[in-house]
């Protein structure tokens, strides 16, 4: 919900025609290390407990996928709503999970 | 503590085990829960509150399961929420909705009168800056490791050649899609032949890498600290889980006092730090995630993280 490039209030961006060139780090840019992925099809929340339920493709329960460990994973699908924003959307410095 | 009726808010997206396991030990205890997700507003979550004549908010979050009133919220626990989304509005239409919604909600959220924060999520976005951090960390005393942040490609390849090995991290990893999937950064060595005028594009991290022979990851919960070595063999020990071997360690003193110093810059009451360990014992910073995962490391070492958190947002501030 909070975007942090707000900590660096800056108003619109005033582009002055400049041809710089494409970032060095951008050519480090690469998928991220395989994961297991999830083994769920579905999730609600219990209102009596307010912890997730995960279900299977068949509807049935299943365990949570794990203890969340640490690396930097592939964002959810579905929960950030992004996908084909510029660079100038309100979220999208926000879409991935790198809470390392 | 049961006949404390005020709440704790769990803000986070609903796929979060470690949330869940902090939720039901609060749940056992008898501590009122209140959880939602930021990117479920204003679908299935609505707020509504008023100032003026009253000394704090009077009003309330509501959720399709629960209310908290936010003049008596005990705690609040800022996890990993999902962003504010409304793709079936007009571009602008949803980016002007969206900007209320983060200025209106997420500000109310974060000024709740007499609310334990863990983490406050403004003190968050503060910590989330490297440079911040590392300027904090040197502040404390911390040993950290030369580092350059440039956009001058002479400056990187004059701090390759004096370091010797060095590694390239991002700043900030911005969602990045190749084909539809989400790409990162890999933290990997980078050698002087490598550096071209391309450097002058934007803002680089170079670290001088450390010869190190295990890593520790500390997690501090409010007055809590739990430190566990790592032994991966691996560069960053986050690319691979199968091999780590985790060991509960102490923290030495000097390395404690310097992690309550940042901590308390940058006003965090949780926090995971990284450290290198090098052969002769010396813990070197190498950064402090105020959102950082530890639950996966409870069932391996039997350190009572999730219990250690349930006490702390139970406590609330008046515990503090």
């Amino acid at each position: 919900m909070f975007n942090h490039m707000d900590r660096f209030p800056t108003g619109s961006p005033l582009p002055q025609g400049h041809l710089t060139i494409a970032p060095w780090g951008l050519r480090r840019i690469a998928p991220y290390p395989p994961v297991e992925t999830p083994d769920y099809a579905k999730l609600e929340l219990d209102p009596a407990t307010q912890t997730a339920l995960y279900f299977d493709a068949s509807g049935a329960p299943t365990m949570a996928p794990g203890h969340g460990t640490s690396s930097g994973t592939n964002p959810a699908t579905g929960t950030t709503g992004q996908g084909d924003r510029n660079s100038d959307s309100p979220d999208s410095d926000t879409g991935n999970d790198t809470d390392q | 503590m049961t006949n404390d009726d005020r709440p704790v808010l769990v803000v986070t997206n609903l796929d979060d085990p470690t949330a869940d396991f902090v939720i039901a030990e609060l749940h056992d205890r008898g501590v009122p829960v209140v959880r939602f997700d930021s990117g479920d507003f204003p679908a299935t979550l609505s707020c509504s509150a008023s100032i003026g004549g009253t000394d704090r908010w009077r009003g309330s979050v509501r959720t399709p399961s629960r209310r908290a009133e936010l003049g008596s919220v005990r705690a609040l626990y800022y996890r990993r929420p999902s962003g504010f989304a409304l793709p079936h509005l007009d571009r602008q239409d949803e980016r002007f909705a969206v900007a209320q919604a983060r200025y209106g909600m997420g500000g109310i959220l974060a000024s709740l009168p007499g609310c334990l924060y863990v983490n406050h999520p403004n003190r968050i976005g503060d910590a989330e800056y490297k440079p911040a951090g590392l300027a904090a960390a040197a502040a404390a005393r911390f040993t950290l490791p030369p580092t350059l942040i440039t956009n001058v490609p002479d400056d990187a390849r004059a701090f390759i050649e004096e370091h010797g090995s060095v590694v390239f991290k991002p700043i900030s990893v911005p969602l990045y899609l190749v084909d539809g999937k989400a790409q990162t950064v890999a933290v990997a060595e980078v050698n002087a032949e490598e550096i071209d005028d391309s450097v002058a594009g934007t803002m680089h991290l170079f670290q001088k890498r450390v010869e190190k022979a295990a890593d520790v990851r500390v997690t501090v919960i409010g007055e809590r600290i739990f430190a566990v070595r790592i032994d991966s063999g691996l560069l960053d020990w986050r690319t691979d889980y199968g091999t780590h071997r985790y060991t509960p360690v102490d923290a030495p003193r000097a390395v404690e006092r310097a992690m309550r110093a940042y901590l308390s810059h940058f006003g965090l009451v949780f926090g995971a730090f990284d450290f290198a360990l090098t052969d002769s014992g010396e813990w070197v910073f190498i950064e402090c995630n105020p959102s950082g995962q530890w639950a996966w490391m409870e069932p391996p070492t039997g350190l009572p993280m999730t219990g250690a958190l349930a006490d702390l947002l139970e406590g609330g501030l008046h515990d503090r």
